[in-house]
């Protein structure tokens, strides 16, 4: 089966089983390696992009299913000239990932939360970020970030301290 | 072979914990130092540290970034000693030296909550040392601020005065120094003060490079399907429905698992879950998590150990307490499934596999492949991924006896 779709605002047209869930389709046929493989069972949100803006889960979502549809990806998220998404930067700020395989899902539920809900509360926070597994437990800073970039989580950097002893 | 030009050619800064692991069967290296990863045309002092002929310090990381913040802490340390900010280190991640074993441990183990612990001082020495021989190397040459300014100004000052080449000449030929002095906490720039992590810009944005995502377009992908007992092993199976689709290559029996290979990931899957399998469940049929909670709940009738007397027992007051505590069993996986790459020719084995002791990983190669390498201990986790890659190279092997497949 042919199926045209757009992904990161490049058109494609890729001939696949129409069973083949997206995640492989991006990953394996265009190398669009941003987006990880957790479980296959739309369990742990590793991978997590947008159909039409909207947060799916990638490794579930047959290529049938996405004929004619718009795919973000990780790598789609960046601003035209290379600067970061608003989110990107506060994962920055809060120093977020650990060993970085849940962040890219992560990112991407966070970014579709906070553009239909700019102003979350921490329960729709909760509740939109739930499906997001992070076996380091990045967690309280993932909040922590997706609070600032709402406005109302303050960045207070960590005091530097002044340990003697080498 | 030429080890420095191999080696050279497969650099990669990946943040993910991909770690390439290249070797050759034949022949030994003819540079005058046997470091892995040696740039061309770099200066290297020992095995952590090189300066590039354009100017910028490249640190192997010898322990595997896995989120616990190594990459970040060991480079802190080594910057703090050549006096550079952290975010100018380029950090490798290092294949397998001898200088890079845990000093208690004796294997290039990344686990023991030892990394730091073990290594602070090593790493520190190292850096230290190369900052001696490159601050030597300014003063012979006369720059006036060759002992105070860090050493990103000092090189910007070799190479606007035009004494670069010389300075690079000169001090690739300075021993170490006998005696190196590491700088006094008071002093830190960096140590207990850096706390941005080094590799969180590549991780979101997609861009640090985990196992999987080494793509080697000519690969084929290979899912296992092992007996559900441990200790099991494969009686028959039937693969007839599996090998109808096109992208299906082979199905084959591999110690005791059945290997499945495909052009692709899902097609493997797919057809995998097509397969009847005959197992025999092997000496631990029929072990639950219910039967090992009766087994142990069964010891506390027997007569138990005295662990630990505190105070006097003359003194107890007759009272005692008693409390059973069951903690559920939590599986000890980390999000990304354990997975390896695996190029073998006749001479070479290229491995791409998240790990946490390269030799250990370069033992299951020998033993899989036939290369002499001697073996080392291993902890039960850096086995696990060991027969990830055992599991894969085996693989790997067998698709070269079909000679259907392009070598």
């Amino acid at each position: 089966m042919l199926i045209e779709f757009t992904v990161n605002g490049v058109n494609h047209q890729l001939e696949t089983d129409p069973g083949q869930p997206l995640l492989w389709l991006l990953r394996e046929q265009l190398q669009l390696t941003g987006t990880k493989f957790g479980c296959g069972m739309g369990l742990c949100g590793a991978c997590t992009v947008h159909l039409d803006g909207f947060p799916v889960r990638s490794c579930s979502l047959p290529a049938q299913s996405i004929q004619g549809r718009s795919i973000t990806t990780i790598e789609g998220i960046e601003q035209e000239n290379g600067d970061l998404h608003p989110v990107q930067e506060a994962w920055l700020k809060f120093n977020v990932p650990q060993c970085g395989y849940c962040q890219s899902g992560q990112i991407m539920s966070a970014v579709a939360l906070l553009t239909r809900q700019p102003q979350p509360s921490e329960e729709d926070i909760d509740n939109a970020m739930a499906g997001n597994l992070c076996r380091c437990g990045t967690y309280p800073r993932i909040k922590s970030a997706i609070q600032h970039v709402a406005g109302v989580q303050e960045f207070v950097p960590a005091s530097a301290s002044n340990k003697t002893g080498s | 072979m030429n080890l420095g030009r191999r080696h050279f050619l497969k650099l990669t800064a990946t943040a993910g914990g991909g770690l390439a692991l290249g070797f050759s069967l034949s022949g030994c290296s003819n540079q005058k130092r046997d470091f892995p990863n040696q740039h061309l045309d770099a200066i290297q002092p020992n095995a952590f540290l090189q300066l590039s002929s354009e100017g910028a310090f490249i640190l192997q990381l010898h322990r595997a970034e896995m989120g616990q913040g190594v990459y970040t802490g060991m480079a802190t340390l080594v910057a703090e000693e050549l006096g550079i900010n952290p975010r100018l280190l380029v950090i490798e991640h290092a294949q397998f030296h001898p200088d890079f074993l845990d000093p208690e441990m004796k294997i290039m183990l990344t686990g023991g909550s030892a990394s730091i612990r073990n290594n602070h001082r090593i790493v520190r020495e190292a850096a230290a040392s190369f900052a001696a021989i490159l601050r030597q190397a300014a003063t012979a040459l006369q720059v006036p601020t060759a002992q105070q300014a860090n050493l990103s100004t000092l090189i910007q000052e070799l190479k606007a005065g035009g004494q670069w080449q010389e300075f690079l000449k000169l001090a690739e030929s300075l021993p170490a120094p006998e005696t190196i002095e590491l700088k006094p906490a008071e002093q830190f720039q960096f140590i207990g003060k850096h706390n941005d992590r080094l590799d969180a810009y590549q991780k979101i944005t997609g861009r640090a490079t985990y196992t999987l995502d080494n793509v080697d377009l000519e690969a084929y992908d290979a899912v296992l399907i092992r007996c559900p007992h441990i200790g099991g092993k494969v009686i028959s199976f039937n693969a007839e429905r599996a090998l109808t689709s096109p992208k299906v290559i082979k199905i084959i029996e591999v110690d005791g698992a059945i290997a499945v290979i495909a052009k692709g990931y899902w097609y493997a899957r797919q057809a995998a879950a097509q397969i009847d399998i005959e197992w025999d469940k092997g000496p631990r049929a029929g072990f639950s998590s219910e039967l090992l909670s009766l087994q142990q709940q069964a010891l506390l009738n027997e007569k138990g150990h005295n662990a630990e007397e505190l105070g006097d027992s003359k003194l107890a007051t007759g009272e005692y307490f008693e409390a059973n505590y069951e903690v559920p069993y939590l599986a000890h996986a980390c999000m990304e499934p354990p997975c390896a790459i695996a190029k073998v020719s006749e001479k070479t084995a290229e491995i791409w596999a998240g790990n946490q002791a390269p030799d250990v990983v370069i033992g299951a190669v020998a033993h899989v492949t036939g290369l002499k390498k001697t073996t080392f201990g291993f902890t039960i986790k850096c086995w696990a991924v060991a027969l990830v890659v055992k599991f894969f190279l085996t693989i790997s092997l067998r698709l070269r006896e079909f000679p259907s497949f392009p070598g």
